[in-house]
C-alpha cells in the first residue's frame, strides 16, 4: 500500500522526439560528414530507445539526396530528462528535438518553440564517471581488438580493447540510474555478448568473458555438418550426391575467401569493384560473401555442408563500395553466363527504375534472383521489393539462440511460434516478403575460419541453395520446366511457397512460410544428368538388360552428353537423349544402389513391351 | 557537389533511347571526369555512369525526357545485422 502521508510527484510521461542525421551546410565547414543511412540506425538502435515508428522515404526522387546520407528520421519515446542530455551532448552529426504538436494557431500555455523549451527545463544531473573493462576469450586469455559499446542515459560509449584485453569507456546516466546495456561485439570464432542493465564494478576492472563457438557445440568445426538452420529446412535428409551440380548459381557480394578449405573448388568469378586485377573476387575483405557462400556451396568431408557444393559458383564481388551501377554489371554477368540462381543480400533504401528494367529482362532470360528482405525492422528495402524478385525475411529459432547475445535482444515474445521459430526485430516486413529462411546465428565460413553472423542475408543463401537444389535434381526441372525462360522461375518460385511451413508470427513477417525439404519431396529428387559425369566405368546391367554396346548405337549426344563408345558410354559433361524409336532413356525416380558403391541412375524403357531396365555407373 | 548519376534508354523509347545515350555520350566526349564508365559497344552504347553537378543532371533530364532514364548511382550495403 502507498503511504498516504507521501506526497506524490507530478511526473511527466515519456514525451516523443525527432531523431534525424543533420545534413545542412554547416557539417561540411566543420570537416564533418553527415551520417550514412547505416549508421544512423546502429548508433539509434544501440540506445535502447523507445521507438514508436522510422520514417523512411519510400520514393525518393532519384535526384534528391544523396543515398549515403541518412534519410530516415526515426520517432521515439522517451522521458523528458534523458531526452534534454541526448540533446546536451548530441555529436554534431545529430538532431534530436520535440515532435512537437501542430495546430492552426498558438495552443494555449504551450510555449511556440519546442526546442526553446527543452532548454528552459530546469538542469538535469548527470553522472559521468570512467569504467574499465577487460574482455577474455578460451582459457581466460585476453582478447585484444574487440568493440565494446556501453549505454547509459546518454549516447553511447565505445571502445577497442588493446593488446591486454583493456578498453576504457565513459558512462554517462542521469543520477541514480544504472548503464542500460554492455555490449562486446562478436570477433572470429566467438560469439558476440550484450548484457541489459550490467553490474559494473566503481573502482576496479568488470571482466567480460565471451565464449567461442567450439566451446559451445561439441567437435566444432571437423564434426558440425549441419547447423540449425540446415536441419530446419531439411537439408540433413538428402544424399549427399545431390549436391547442385549442372546448375550455375551466383553470388553477388563482397567475393569469396578461396583459401578457406570449404570454399577451395570455387573457380568462377569476377571482380566488379573497378579493380584492376579481376582475379581478385577470390579475396574477401567484408568477411559476408564468404558466409553466404558457405551457406550455398560449402564442400568439404568434414565440416559444415553447403546446399550444392556440386553446383557451379560464381562470385560476383561488388562490395566494399557496391552501388546500383555494380549490381547492373553483376546482373548482366548473370544474363550473358546463363546463371539459374543469383543471391543478392544486399539492399538500398532507395529503388531504382533502372535496376527494376534489369530485373526484368534478368527474370525473362530465366534468372532466379533471391534477395534479402533487409534489416531495418521497416518496409522491405531494393531490390527485394521489386515484384521481379523473391524476397526473404529472416527467422530465428528460440533454442538456438545464445543468451546474453545481440541475437538474443531481437526475441520479441509476441513473434515467437509454438514451435520456437521467431520473427526477429530486425527483419524488414512488407507484402513482398515472398518466403523466411534461418537469419538468426547463423555459423557458416568466413576468412580464416568460421563465425555466426545474423540478418536477411544469412537468410537469403539458404533459399538460393535450396532452389539451386530443385532445378538441378526435381522431376519437373529435369523434365517439363528444364527450358530457362520466365515459365521456370515462376514454377520455382511456385513450388518454394508450396513446400513452406506458413507461420502467424506477425502480418508480412514471413510469407508464405519457411520452404523445407520434407522426406517426401526430398525421396522424389533425383541426381542430375550432369551428375553423371562424376562416374566412372559403367556397372554390369541388372541381368537381361540389353547389352551397353548395343544401346550405345541407338544414344546420340545433346549439348555435350554421353558419347557413344564401345561397350558402353564414357560420360562428358551434360545429359544424353534415347534416339532409337521404341527405346526411351528415363532418369530414375529414386536413388537404387546395388552396393555401397554402385549408383543407378537412368533406366531404358521398351515403350512397346513395358519393360525398363536400370543402369548405372560407379 | 557533382555525383554519380547512371543513365540508360527510357525502356519506352525504343531505338530513339539508344540514339539519344549515344548522342549524350558524343557531347560529353571523352571527358573521362564525367564520363565514368559506358557498357555496350562503343558505337552501340547501353548503359552509362556520369559524374556530374545536380544542375547538369536536371538538364540532361529535361533535354531527354522520354527517351533516356537517369538516377543516382544510389549505394548498395549488406543485408548482413550489423550492430
Amino acid at each position: 500500500m502507498p503511504d498516504q502521508n507521501t506526497p506524490k510527484m507530478v511526473h511527466g510521461g515519456k514525451r516523443q522526439f525527432l531523431i534525424a542525421a543533420r545534413r545542412d551546410a554547416t557539417l561540411a565547414t566543420a570537416g564533418l560528414r553527415p551520417f550514412a543511412a547505416g549508421t544512423l540506425d546502429n548508433v539509434v538502435q544501440n540506445m535502447g530507445l523507445d521507438i514508436v515508428k522510422v520514417h523512411r522515404p519510400a520514393a525518393m526522387s532519384t535526384l534528391s539526396a544523396s543515398s549515403e546520407v541518412a534519410a530516415q528520421v526515426y520517432v521515439a519515446a522517451i522521458e523528458p530528462d534523458r531526452a534534454q542530455l541526448l540533446q546536451r551532448t548530441a555529436p554534431p552529426q545529430m538532431i534530436v528535438e520535440e515532435d512537437a504538436y501542430l495546430s492552426y494557431g498558438p495552443p494555449k500555455g504551450v510555449p511556440p518553440a519546442s526546442i526553446s523549451m527543452m532548454s528552459a527545463m530546469p538542469g538535469t544531473d548527470v553522472v559521468t564517471r570512467d569504467v574499465r573493462f577487460v574482455v577474455l576469450g578460451e582459457g581466460d586469455k585476453p582478447l585484444p581488438g574487440i568493440d565494446v559499446t556501453l549505454v547509459g542515459d546518454g549516447w553511447p560509449s565505445q571502445g577497442t580493447t588493446d593488446a591486454n584485453g583493456g578498453v576504457k569507456l565513459t558512462l554517462s546516466t542521469l543520477a541514480g540510474t544504472p548503464a542500460k546495456t554492455l555490449f562486446a561485439a562478436a570477433k572470429g570464432t566467438y560469439w558476440d555478448r550484450y548484457v541489459t542493465q550490467p553490474q559494473i564494478a566503481d573502482d576496479d576492472v568488470s571482466v567480460i568473458r565471451l565464449q567461442s563457438i567450439a566451446e559451445t557445440i561439441d567437435g566444432f568445426p571437423a564434426r558440425y555438418r549441419f547447423g540449425w538452420g540446415a536441419h530446419m529446412m531439411g537439408l540433413d535428409a538428402v544424399p549427399e550426391t545431390l549436391d547442385g551440380s549442372g546448375v550455375r548459381v551466383a553470388i553477388i557480394d563482397s567475393g569469396a575467401d578461396v583459401t578457406h578449405p570449404l570454399l577451395a573448388h570455387l573457380a568462377n568469378g569476377i571482380d566488379l569493384t573497378n579493380n584492376a586485377d579481376r582475379k581478385s573476387w577470390q579475396k574477401d575483405v567484408v568477411g559476408h560473401g564468404s558466409h553466404c557462400a558457405g551457406t550455398i556451396g560449402a564442400r568439404g568431408s568434414d565440416g559444415i555442408r553447403g546446399f550444392v557444393p556440386g553446383a557451379e559458383i560464381h562470385v560476383l564481388k561488388i562490395f566494399p563500395g557496391g552501388q546500383f551501377s555494380s549490381l547492373l554489371d553483376a546482373l548482366d554477368y548473370c544474363i550473358a553466363h546463363q546463371i539459374d540462381v543469383v543471391n543478392m543480400s544486399l539492399g538500398s533504401p532507395q529503388p531504382s527504375l533502372v535496376v527494376e528494367q534489369k530485373l526484368q529482362e534478368a527474370l525473362a532470360s530465366g534468372l532466379f534472383c533471391v534477395v534479402a528482405a533487409g534489416n531495418t525492422g521497416g518496409a522491405v528495402q531494393y531490390p527485394a521489393s521489386s515484384p521481379n524478385v523473391l524476397a526473404v525475411a529472416a527467422v530465428g529459432l528460440v533454442g538456438a539462440v545464445r543468451p546474453e547475445t545481440w541475437d538474443s535482444s531481437q526475441i520479441d515474445p509476441r513473434l515467437v511460434a509454438p514451435d520456437g521459430v521467431f520473427s526477429p526485430s530486425f527483419t524488414c516486413f512488407g507484402p513482398e516478403v515472398a518466403v523466411c529462411a534461418p537469419g538468426v546465428s547463423i555459423i557458416s565460413t568466413v576468412p580464416g575460419g568460421y563465425e555466426a553472423q545474423s540478418g536477411t542475408s544469412m537468410a537469403a543463401p539458404y533459399v538460393s541453395g535450396l532452389a539451386t537444389m530443385l532445378l538441378a535434381h526435381h522431376p519437373l526441372f529435369q523434365g517439363p520446366m528444364a527450358a530457362r525462360g520466365a515459365q521456370r522461375v515462376h514454377a520455382l518460385a511456385s513450388m518454394l511457397r508450396q513446400m513452406c511451413t506458413p507461420y502467424q508470427i506477425g502480418a508480412n513477417r514471413t510469407g508464405a512460410g519457411l520452404p523445407r525439404l520434407t522426406p517426401q519431396i526430398a525421396s522424389a529428387l533425383q541426381p542430375s544428368a550432369a551428375a553423371l559425369g562424376h562416374v566412372g566405368a559403367p556397372v554390369a546391367p541388372a541381368a537381361g538388360a540389353p547389352p551397353l554396346g548395343g544401346i550405345a548405337a541407338s544414344v546420340a549426344p545433346q549439348a555435350g552428353g554421353f558419347a557413344p563408345q564401345a561397350g558402353g558410354f564414357a560420360p562428358q559433361a551434360g545429359g544424353f537423349a534415347p534416339q532409337s524409336a521404341g527405346f526411351v532413356w528415363q532418369p530414375m525416380a529414386t536413388f537404387m544402389p546395388m552396393s555401397a558403391t554402385d549408383r543407378f541412375l537412368y533406366q531404358l524403357a521398351n515403350v512397346q513391351s513395358a519393360t525398363s531396365w536400370p543402369y548405372g555407373w560407379h | 557537389m557533382p555525383d554519380e548519376f547512371i543513365v540508360v534508354p527510357a525502356a519506352t523509347a525504343g531505338s530513339d533511347g539508344f540514339a539519344a545515350l549515344k548522342q549524350l555520350l558524343a557531347e560529353l566526349g571523352d571527358d573521362a571526369s564525367r564520363v565514368k564508365t559506358v557498357v555496350g559497344a562503343p558505337d552501340a552504347p547501353t548503359r552509362a555512369v556520369l559524374t556530374l553537378s545536380a544542375d547538369e543532371a536536371s538538364a540532361i533530364v529535361q533535354r531527354y525526357a522520354g527517351r533516356l532514364l537517369m538516377e543516382r548511382n544510389a549505394n548498395l550495403f549488406p543485408s548482413t545485422n550489423s550492430h
